[in-house]
């Protein structure tokens, strides 16, 4: 069986790993017999761990002194600021619960079970549910901001924004909808 | 004034001037960016998990750069200020005059080209080869799943080599 032999091409898109050490046995057995043979795939494999030892090399550098002394008689003037219940967020967490509750509203008027919503009440769940996405919001650029972004968004209220505007979306689909009944009606 | 405060800063502030240093390209910046970093932790003291400190300096760090590349509008906006230090002592002790200016030729390029890698390259090819923190540290620090910090780390250094060999290329 012919042995398997890797193209330039391959070769250098494992040149990276190979350094590393992050490659099977087997691939590394490839590299290397390629190595062998191709002077230029030899080249590259050298720079990269070229590359590497002087990435390595570069300098760590100390904080200039006076920038320490700085820091830490500003921290000495300052108080920190007082332990915050890890659910911080408890305003958020209020607005995100009351904005779960208008949408849940807003959805139950356009459940096909009940009456038709009227165009009001479809305006209205969708204004509800507006505002309530654009509290979220700002409640969510207050708290990151407060918090250093030291919590990401994604972790919280992205999940129930991304809802919310699903949610906003189908109510306003579905208000368009109507609208576009009466517009049929008329002609 | 916290002692365990001030240890914190002992200890972390080589690896926040570094990085905001290489990440910002200016001294005077870093150095700025150092003390309103260090400064936030001071105000968010109380809700630190002291287990978990670096990452949290790591990553603050790197939002505060990209806010001032914000106000700048571009990642490389900053003079790209040579970081100064020592060549390989091993290297100077060795080499003739010829070797040595090469590699310290070698050396100032390899610095020019990582200071034009976009992000999150650069962050991932800084904390992990000049700062030598782990791919967990870095995974955890920039919110980026393990397997990612990996491939960062691979195509930070190909784009590397691949400039450093078109230059001595042109200049063949």
């Amino acid at each position: 069986m012919k042995p398997e032999t890797l193209s330039c091409d391959r070769a250098s898109g494992l040149v990276e790993a190979c350094v590393d050490g992050d490659l099977p046995p087997a691939e590394r057995a490839l590299i290397a017999d390629h190595a062998a043979a191709c002077p230029a795939c030899a080249e590259q494999i050298a720079l990269a761990e070229r590359i590497r030892a002087q990435l390595r090399r570069l300098p760590r550098q100390d904080a200039p002194p006076r920038v320490i002394a700085s820091i830490k008689a500003r921290a000495r003037t300052e108080r920190p600021a007082a332990a915050v219940d890890p659910r911080w967020r408890r305003p958020l967490w209020a607005a995100l619960a009351a904005a779960v509750l208008l949408v849940a509203v807003a959805v139950s008027l356009l459940t096909p079970d009940r009456h038709a919503p009227s165009d009001a009440e479809l305006i209205r769940a969708a204004d509800e549910a507006r505002y309530a996405l654009a509290r979220v919001a700002q409640l969510t650029s207050q708290a990151t901001r407060d918090a250093g972004r030291e919590l990401s968004p994604r972790l919280l209220a992205r999940p129930a924004m991304d809802g919310l505007a699903r949610s906003l979306g189908r109510a306003r689909n579905a208000a368009d909808a109507i609208h576009e009944d009466e517009g049929g009606a008329e002609s | 004034m916290s002692a365990e405060f001030e240890a914190v800063v002992d200890r972390c502030q080589r690896n926040v001037y570094t990085y905001a240093v290489y990440l910002l390209r200016d001294p005077s910046a870093a150095e700025d960016l150092t003390q309103e970093v260090f400064l936030r932790l001071w105000r968010h003291w109380s809700g630190i998990d002291l287990q978990r400190v670096e990452a949290w300096l790591t990553r603050v760090t790197r939002n505060l750069c990209y806010d001032r590349w914000r106000l700048k509008r571009t990642e490389t906006q900053y003079v790209v200020a040579p970081v100064e230090g020592e060549l390989d002592s091993a290297v100077e002790h060795e080499a003739g005059p010829h070797e040595l200016a090469e590699a310290r030729d070698f050396r100032q390029r390899l610095d020019s080209a990582l200071a034009t890698l976009n992000e999150p390259l650069r962050s991932v090819l800084v904390l992990r080869e000049i700062l030598g923190f782990k791919y967990a540290e870095i995974a955890e620090a920039l919110e980026l799943p393990l397997n990612t910090v990996r491939v960062y780390l691979h195509r930070g250094r190909k784009k590397l080599r691949e400039q450093l060999t078109e230059a001595y290329a042109n200049e063949a």
